[in-house]
């Protein structure tokens, strides 16, 4: 059950109307909230909400375990992480794991037969196992979260909106609003139905219908000319945009609507003018997290140049490999970290002398996405070979690209409202400003929304971030 | 004894704010509804080439109404339908026949004309095609209108077909044509007029808005099946009320097939046969297929509202054994497409009347095996 389809709306619709029979009884609602995203998650696969619970409930005893023993409380956070990274690599990387091992072995003449697990991948587990440790880990520092039950602490793992892609919220942040009645007010109303549409037009218009452009290139046996394999890359970029952030913008605008307030994000990633300031924007909510949770306790930049570098490099790898078990993705990791690193010793705007200026600006903004789209090449690629034939493709067509080809119109036919739209919201450095507009532009631009989303979207059935 | 008075600001501004409120809504859902119509129109015009501010219907892009009658609209196109300078369904043809090919003209009603089939797989289509994989150099014209009538057919191929010069036309009969056949009626059927019932405005009033048919097209899939079949039969009941409001007592009047029906149908073939005759063009009758089901004969009451359920079951037993005693009379090949059907119709029709894609290809099939080789066998066609 996906954000984009009926069976969908009708759950929700059923959930938020209970939810709001049950008025101000914020316990009951929730145990609603509870039973819906257990139900939710439960549609994929039975067995995903049962190993759900299994390890929820071992890391809410190791907590409890650590408030009751605080000297043990190194043990028990052990305890909690074997829980999390164990099951994950299981699930996660152990075929990855086992297959390099193996390689390496074979070149040291050492044969080994492969253990073939078979394990399937419960969609969101990335997610919510980091959204886990932030409470895990809070309790172990000692940084004040009151006592909670162990089905409210259930909930703030399985919240149904945020519970298979994020945003990976902060136990500082949920708890608390889950522990006490929240409020619906008319901005909650605004903003929350804003945030759908919006959310909804960025994945099934905008990055369902740029997959029929993207997907050809990068499937096995393709032969096709620069200028449609240059298309796809920059389809890329903005496929992997909406469809990410169109389901984090309909899971905060659902969270709203239920009167929860979400963190935002993403943040206009492609308006970034440098790669610090595009992971300041990009899937704000995990780059916070690897920020506080592994970049500083690594010690962040306090001990100098080559401790920093190294710092910001293993988080990148780390970034990478969150995404999943493949070279490319570490590779992918591996880029952004040099560019984090490589960047501020060649960008102009290290020398003070210059005065910003807007040209400027933009022309930092259109390169910054140009190493971007360079990244997703890797990212979006089966293998390293393909990244590879698909970039030597477009080089060795630079010179003759075709750019009245069809395909450029399609391309910029999806995403030219997309482009109006966040323009605006960047000059105005507000992403809310379409819903602040006058009552009669807003109307005219739900309609839009409206009508390309329900008569022209795409046909996909899932979201890319779903199998991180 | 008067309760305690509302205090008049109080009473103002808390006014104020719901108008305030319903203003602010109203403006925003006018908005929204003009751009989401706007959008359906802008969309129509650059996919179909649809006026953006006139009338867009299936009945008014494609047909038009002459001296002669109803006729399909040069390069008329609505959403999958398409036709061709000569209002024909299918790719353009010329005037001039070749002679080493066999021109077939097909004429019939919707269910020749091609409904939910595919584009390419309406059965004049597939007969085509079939004649041409058999070896037989063959030009099938879709000459089809939907909703024509058999005198409106004879009109159409008097004045407008046989200047196609055809070696074989195949009349394809559908029982709705012979509905209501007063005095008045038949006259009036003579002078090639569209005998419809007229249209509730109110239906009509809601097909132009554009965008709401789409939006229905699209969300009702979308839909669990029970929820489908309950919103399909509202809507059915709902056009169903307008319907009976406006025939009052006339709804569902004709309750049998009365012999001067049969005769008036008779006296069509007759007069059908001397016209091809007349032109030396071979003549093929085929009787339809019908589906006897509850839902089906509910979207009959729609199309055909005066006629009752009982009119349709005579029709189906006295109307294809009329056509069949004329043919065996006159020696025109015939075929009744309920023997091809019968017992398949889940597979072959989509209603009452309408092929599915497999169904118009065994009606190709069935006539393209039967009937046009036993035609060039005797020489008919040379």
């Amino acid at each position: 059950m996906v954000f984009n389809s009926t069976a969908f709306l009708g759950f929700f619709l059923l959930v938020f109307v209970l939810y709001r029979a049950m008025g101000q009884r914020y316990i009951l609602q929730n145990r609603l909230l509870l039973l819906a995203s257990y139900l939710f998650y439960g549609f994929w696969d039975w067995r995903f909400p049962c190993l759900m619970a299994v390890t929820t409930a071992v890391d809410y005893m190791a907590t409890r375990a650590m408030r009751a023993d605080p000297e043990k409380r190194r043990a028990y956070l052990l305890l909690s992480l074997v829980n999390n990274i164990g099951v994950l690599f299981i699930l996660k990387y152990f075929d990855f794991f086992q297959a390099n091992v193996l390689s390496v072995l074979r070149q040291l003449g050492v044969d080994g037969s492969p253990l073939l697990l078979g394990l399937m991948l419960p969609v969101g587990i990335s997610f919510y196992t980091f959204q886990r440790l932030t409470f895990v880990i809070d309790v172990y520092r000692e940084q004040s979260h009151p006592e909670v039950g162990f089905l409210d602490f259930a909930l703030f793992v399985s919240f149904f909106p945020l519970l298979l892609s994020g945003p990976i919220e902060r136990a500082q942040q949920l708890m608390p609003q889950l522990m006490q009645p929240r409020k619906i007010t008319a901005r909650h109303w605004e903003e929350g139905i804003w945030l759908v549409s919006w959310g909804l037009f960025k994945k099934v218009y905008v990055a369902d219908n740029l997959a029929a452009l993207v997907d050809p290139v990068f499937s096995e046996g393709w032969h096709g000319s620069g200028g449609e394999a240059l298309v796809a890359v920059y389809g890329y970029a903005f496929q992997i945009y909406c469809d990410f952030s169109g389901y984090s913008d309909v899971a905060r605008g659902i969270s709203t609507l239920l009167g929860f307030d979400v963190r935002w994000n993403f943040n206009l990633p492609y308006f970034a003018g440098s790669p610090s300031d595009f992971w300041r924007r990009w899937h704000m909510s995990l780059s916070t997290w690897l920020r506080d949770y592994v970049f500083i306790p690594l010690g962040g930049s306090r001990h100098g140049t080559w401790q920093t570098n190294r710092n910001l490099m293993a988080t990148m790898v780390l970034v990478g490999l969150w995404h999943g078990a493949a070279w490319t993705f570490v590779l992918w990791g591996i880029y952004h970290g040099l560019l984090l690193i490589l960047y501020p010793l060649v960008s102009p705007d290290r020398r003070t002398e210059l005065q910003p200026s807007s040209v400027r600006t933009v022309l930092n903004v259109a390169l910054m996405f140009h190493f971007t789209c360079l990244g997703w090449l890797l990212f979006r690629a089966a293998s390293l070979q393909q990244a590879t034939d698909v970039s030597c493709v477009i080089i060795s067509s630079l010179a003759s690209l075709n750019m009245s080809s069809g395909l450029w119109g399609e391309l910029v036919w999806y995403i030219a409202i997309l482009l109006v739209v966040q323009s605006w919201q960047w000059m105005k450095g507000n992403l809310f400003v379409l819903d602040r507009a006058p009552l009669a532009l807003k109307g005219v631009a739900y309609g839009i929304f409206f009508y390309l989303t329900v008569l022209h979207g795409g046909t996909s059935n899932s979201f890319i971030y779903f199998q991180f | 004894m008067a309760g305690r008075p509302i205090p008049s600001s109080i009473f103002n501004s808390e006014m104020k704010n719901v108008w305030k409120g319903a203003i602010r809504w109203t403006v925003f859902a006018m908005c929204f509804m003009a751009t989401i119509e706007m959008a359906s129109r802008i969309d129509q015009w650059w996919t179909y080439g649809a006026p953006v501010l006139g009338v867009y219907t299936y009945d008014t892009a494609l047909f038009a109404i002459d001296e002669f009658g109803i006729h399909g609209r040069p390069d008329g196109r609505y959403e999958k339908w398409r036709l061709n300078a000569f209002g024909f369904r299918g790719d353009d043809v010329s005037l001039e026949k070749t002679s080493d090919r066999v021109r077939i003209v097909c004429v019939g009603a919707s269910e020749t004309f091609g409904f939910y089939e595919k584009p390419g797989n309406e059965w004049p289509r597939r007969l085509e095609q079939d004649l041409l994989n058999e070896g037989v150099q063959a030009e099938v014209i879709n000459a089809a209108i939907a909703g024509m009538s058999l005198p409106q057919r004879i009109q159409h191929l008097k004045h407008r077909l046989l200047r196609f010069k055809p070696d074989v036309v195949i009349m394809m009969l559908e029982y709705g044509s012979y509905a209501g056949l007063t005095n008045e009626v038949i006259q009036a059927r003579k002078r090639a007029l569209p005998s419809l019932p007229d249209r509730q405005n109110l239906v009509a009033g809601l097909k132009s808005i554009r965008v709401l048919s789409r939006l229905k097209d699209i969300a009702l899939p979308q839909l669990p099946a029970p929820l489908q079949e309950a919103v399909g039969k509202m809507e059915r009941t709902f056009k169903m009320g307008l319907v009976k409001r406006d025939l009052g007592a006339r709804f569902g009047s004709f309750t049998h097939v009365k012999p001067f029906e049969v005769e008036a149908l008779k006296a069509d073939l007759e007069q059908l046969s001397e016209v091809a005759g007349a032109a030396g063009v071979q003549l093929i009758l085929v009787s339809p297929a019908m589906w006897n089901t509850e839902q089906n004969f509910f979207g009959i009451a729609l199309s055909w509202p005066y006629l009752n359920e009982s009119w349709w079951r005579d029709a189906q037993t006295l109307l294809p054994l009329a056509v069949k005693e004329f043919a065996q009379r006159r020696g025109i090949p015939y075929l009744d497409l309920s023997e091809v059907v019968g017992g398949r119709e889940e597979e072959l029709m989509k209603d009452f009347l309408h092929f599915s894609d497999r169904g118009a290809a065994e009606v190709a099939r069935r006539i393209g095996q039967q009937i046009i080789p036993s035609q060039l066998s005797h020489g008919a066609i040379q």
